[in-house]
């Protein structure tokens, strides 16, 4: 028998997927656009993206 | 503050450390952002409980804990089994790190207090916010009868209703009505926080931290703004009653948080507390309303690290 908390829950569509790579020299990801990486805060295709995709940690940490 | 030395504990993907980080480099801070990724893939720095038994160079000033962990999906239940041990042994070896002369944000072992929802409203009715009428049960006929008596109830997790291994989805809040009240026999497996209905209440987003307060509304009128694409035209700047920012700050004081996100619910009446997530997310509306979160984050790190020196 399904959960009542399955039952409640909703599923998430994911949005169209983004190029994201990590500099670990600067520490910060980076977000692939117009042919070039920019910082992902400079990134307009994350902005775009829905925050389920990306902040996953639904406000909690989860652990 | 230059020289400053901050250890964040992260993941490669979290957006919202990218613009700390670069502000803390920018201010002259040595950043030591440690993801989970590499955590898992290099060799972390090695503790005992011995003073002198393994060197302690380079440690940190401030460390923020932000989200230590991947949102992995293993394809089997061998490797979901597999990703929950290795969790569960991260998780204590944070705890590595709190021995250190270094400051938090936040506090290990105050955060995993905070992040109880019934210590929350516990707290929340302590300092004086408004608390919609709540009850958490697992009965179907005391949560029918609870709903009765204020007029319409909405249903929530108790602690974080993620379904992270099977198809990602998310327990948001949802009407408490007859479909739900059907399942009488499941509602015996968990329990649930039942919540008085707020009807035509906007939500807000408060981020508190030192003794700063930043505060968006949401136009929203669905009973969770979650459920739907992120919309940033719904959201604007909310300029913060001095009373509900007093409460937050005491809030943070009485369970010894430097940070918290609140969410409320503003009605013409009163502004009610929800709940309010130390670890909560505030990068999504830095985007679109220019709060300067981020900024303040950075600076309020090192003033932290500042003042333990």
């Amino acid at each position: 028998m399904t959960s009542l908390l399955r039952e409640l829950a909703t599923k998430r569509e994911a949005s169209e997927e983004i190029a994201i790579r990590y500099d670990s020299a600067r520490q910060i990801s980076e977000v692939f656009e117009d042919g070039r990486w920019v910082p992902s805060w400079a990134s307009r295709a994350l902005q775009q993206t829905k925050k389920c995709d990306h902040e996953t940690g639904e406000d909690q940490k989860g652990t | 503050m230059s020289g400053t030395r901050v250890v964040v504990l992260t993941n490669e993907r979290d957006f919202a450390a990218d613009v700390v980080v670069d502000r803390l480099q920018r201010l002259g801070a040595i950043v030591s952002r440690l993801n989970i990724e590499s955590a898992r893939s290099e060799a972390v720095a090695p503790w005992s409980p011995a003073a002198g038994e393994v060197p302690m160079d380079d440690q940190p000033t401030v460390v923020w804990w932000r989200q230590f962990e991947t949102d992995d999906h293993p394809n089997d239940l061998a490797g979901v089994d597999e990703l929950l041990v290795e969790r569960a042994q991260w998780r204590s070896w944070v705890a590595t790190m709190c021995g250190s002369r270094a400051v938090w944000m936040n506090d290990l072992w105050a955060a995993r207090r905070a992040e109880n929802k019934v210590e929350q409203l516990r707290t929340a009715t302590d300092v004086g916010f408004c608390v919609p009428r709540t009850l958490v049960t697992n009965n179907a006929a005391q949560a029918a009868e609870f709903g009765r008596s204020v007029g319409g109830a909405v249903v929530k997790t108790l602690s974080s209703g993620y379904f992270s291994f099977s198809d990602q989805s998310f327990v948001f809040t949802e009407l408490l009505d007859d479909a739900v009240l059907d399942r009488v026999e499941a509602w015996s497996a968990a329990p649930l926080v039942v919540q008085q209905h707020l009807r035509g209440a906007l939500d807000a987003r408060v981020v508190s931290l030192g003794s700063r307060c930043f505060g968006a509304r949401c136009r929203s009128k669905g009973v969770d703004w979650r459920k739907t694409p992120f919309d940033a035209t719904l959201w604007s700047t909310w300029e913060v009653p001095p009373d509900i920012a007093s409460r937050c700050k005491n809030y943070r004081a009485q369970l010894g948080l430097e940070f918290a996100a609140f969410d409320f619910m503003v009605t013409d009446e009163a502004t009610y507390f929800l709940e309010a997530n130390q670890a909560g997310e505030w990068m999504f509306l830095d985007r679109v309303l220019e709060l300067g979160i981020g900024p303040a984050i950075a600076d309020h790190l090192l003033v932290m690290g500042s003042a333990r020196d």
